[in-house]
């Protein structure tokens, strides 16, 4: 699957029967649909048997189902908050969607991310919950949680659409190991056409998925993810001038340097996505000591290829336990962490009466 | 062309549980692999008039059971790697087995527009029979195949956007609790599989398609009625006509993938209601049924003066 992904021209070399293993590997990554725009819309080299060609073709028109939906969310959202000036960026498959990036054919979007300011927020989650969406964390403890240590609400859902929306007012948790400062984001984003909507600056962008990806709970579906920092940084680099330079100049001022080195890092083992030697040079001399990059190199393999988890279920299981401690080890300091964990504990074993508004 | 009831029994066992037992179901290749004696032998039979496929092409639906825990007494099921049920009682492989497939079929496959309903046809003309489930449509598709009519499907509409015409994938019609019982009495040569205790809905069987329903598989078909089912007990077999803009909108209710494909769900659906003729259908007795729809087919003018 990963040769096909990096290029179409494969599909000539494949046996009919390997197709079986590809998109069996693609539907559970979330790629399926990708490698579906890829190979039938994207690229004249690649050849698909038709046997395989309408399963491709049926997970396309799930993926368009989902950008027509995605669209219409995002209206109705503008429609929601008409009467506040306050900044909105687009994140993450909204913003490459709306942005008619070429990730965004194809891409599986499950709910519509937006950054405010952190002093618009209330303003904005009022506007909502005026327009029909409801907060989603129902418990006390987690709204606190959310309000006071994450850097996004408790995500909203509009029962009508059943969708859901995230609000966040930074992108990294403020208590966490790495700080960010949002006010540069704000500064940098850039206005989408005929919308009052903006998204990240690409550096931003690309900085922004990268650290999702790499100090969030579920590495293992970060396959997807790369596989758009992939077409991102490709693109980029394509249209935007200075790029290669800019990334890690903007990586530097941000305090992501640590997040460039695993983007680099990764990218070019898993997808050779081709970056000039100054970019890899300069992500190499941010890398942490041995043996963190070894073991990494490791755990990342392991939560994000499918095939290990087809070979090796337990110790793939075993890769996705450590990163979640360590994703919970950065979000915020031991302390609190202690506290969050215990009273998440708790909790599973004596869940509360559901509070009924 | 060989079929699975050409392959001897314990041929069938090895190849269940080796490379996997592969078979056409209308345009799906389905591979099933297991370890399970008694499972590959009670799906065999289900399946036994399908065409085998081949391991060495492309598997639309490749289903793993596997016995788990002490005795085996349990079972985990999994579909293209994905493990889609776990932990159940081992009896419950074959109804399993049938619901990991309707899933698949149902929730992928979005090349067609897809209704929830019973298909079935005879003299080149086919009834479309959408209704939720536990509505009884499965019972009457049953008592239709039983007499006559070929079954496309007991629980899809495959319709192809190009051309409005269904895709047959017929596939052992599922019965539920009573309605075992009463398509026994109703069909005594009907092929049934054994009765499963327990499931979700009840107790569970399935009939077997008929050969001729197999072999003619690959024959698509125009749909010339659409009529939405309805069982009340003691109410007598009515036919009512529907308007076209309700009937789309039933219909659309009763669709998998109408959302899903967006404009061109839309585009299917309204000619399908535009070429049908649509009725409501209210009916408690199998056999006045059968034969109110008989007539539908037969003398379609007095069916139409009459409502």
């Amino acid at each position: 699957m990963l040769r096909l992904l990096k290029d179409s021209a494969t599909t000539a070399t494949l046996e009919l029967k390997q197709w079986n293993g590809v998109l069996a590997q693609a539907y559970r990554t979330g790629l399926l649909p990708r490698l579906g725009w890829q190979l039938l819309h994207d690229d004249p080299h690649s050849r698909v048997p038709d046997a395989v060609r309408a399963s491709l073709e049926s997970a396309c028109t799930i993926s368009d189902h989902v950008r027509r939906g995605v669209r219409w969310e995002v209206n109705r959202i503008e429609h929601a908050l008409r009467r506040t000036d306050a900044q909105v960026v687009l994140l993450k498959g909204a913003a490459y969607i709306m942005a008619d990036l070429p990730n965004g054919p194809g891409r599986l979007v499950s709910d519509v991310d937006i950054l405010v300011p952190k002093d618009r927020l209330l303003e904005v989650e009022q506007a909502l919950l005026e327009h029909g969406w409801e907060s989603l964390k129902r418990h006390e403890y987690d709204d606190h949680y959310y309000r006071a240590w994450m850097h996004e609400l408790p995500p909203l859902f509009h029962p009508g659409r059943r969708s859901i929306i995230d609000v966040h007012h930074t992108l990294l948790p403020p208590l966490g190991r790495l700080q960010l400062d949002p006010a540069a984001l704000f500064e940098a984003a850039r206005p989408l056409p005929g919308s009052r909507f903006y998204v990240l600056a690409p550096e931003d962008m690309i900085l922004h998925s990268a650290a999702h990806l790499f100090q969030e709970e579920n590495l293992s579906g970060g396959l997807r993810d790369l596989v758009d920092l992939d077409c991102l940084l490709r693109h980029f680099a394509d249209v935007e001038s200075d790029f290669w330079s800019r990334l890690p100049s903007r990586a530097d001022q941000l305090g992501l340097n640590r997040t460039l080195y695993y983007t680099v890092r990764f990218l070019r083992q898993i997808l050779h996505t081709p970056m000039p030697d100054e970019l890899i040079a300069q992500a190499d001399a941010w890398k942490p000591k041995w043996p963190v990059p070894q073991i990494m190199d490791r755990l990342g393999a392991l939560a994000m290829l499918p095939s290990h988890f087809e070979r090796h279920p337990q110790l793939v299981a075993g890769a996705n336990s450590l990163l979640y401690v360590r994703a919970h080890w950065l979000k915020m300091p031991p302390r609190l962490l202690l506290k969050h964990l215990l009273s998440k504990l708790q909790r599973s074993w004596f869940p509360p009466q559901a509070a009924e508004a | 062309m060989k079929f699975v009831s050409d392959l001897a029994s314990s041929d069938l066992i090895k190849q269940a549980r080796t490379a996997g037992l592969c078979w056409h179901i209308g345009p799906f290749v389905v591979r099933m692999r297991t370890p399970l004696r008694d499972v590959a032998r009670e799906v065999a039979f289900l399946y036994e008039h399908f065409p085998l496929g081949s391991n060495e092409g492309f598997i639309d639906f490749d289903v793993s059971v596997r016995a788990k825990g002490p005795f085996g007494r349990w079972i985990s099921l999994s579909v293209n790697g994905d493990v889609t049920f776990d932990w159940f009682r081992r009896h419950l492989a074959l109804p399993l087995f049938e619901w990991a497939l309707h899933g698949c079929i149902f929730h992928r496959s979005h090349q067609y527009f897809k209704l929830h309903s019973a298909v079935v046809e005879k003299g080149g003309q086919a009834v479309i029979l959408p209704a939720p489930p536990g509505s009884g449509k499965s019972t009457l598709c049953a008592a239709l195949v039983s007499r006559g009519w070929r079954l496309l499907s007991d629980e899809v509409a495959m319709i192809q956007p190009a051309d409005g015409w269904l895709v047959p994938v017929p596939r052992p019609i599922g019965l539920k609790e009573k309605s075992i019982g009463v398509i026994r009495n109703f069909a005594p040569e009907a092929k049934l599989g054994p009765a499963w205790p327990g499931t979700p809905k009840g107790a569970v069987a399935h009939m077997q398609p008929p050969l001729e329903s197999a072999l003619r598989v690959q024959e698509t078909v125009k749909p010339a009625w659409l009529v939405f089912p309805a069982y009340r007990p003691g109410a007598s077999a009515k036919l009512a006509s529907l308007s076209k803009a309700r009937a789309l909108l039933r219909a659309a209710e009763n669709s998998f993938n109408y959302s899903i494909l967006g404009r061109l769900g839309f585009e299917t659906l309204a000619r399908l209601v535009q070429e049908c003729h649509c009725y409501e259908f209210e009916y408690s007795d199998l056999n006045e049924a059968v034969l109110q729809l008989e007539q539908l087919r037969s003398q379609p003018q007095l069916v139409a003066a009459a409502v």
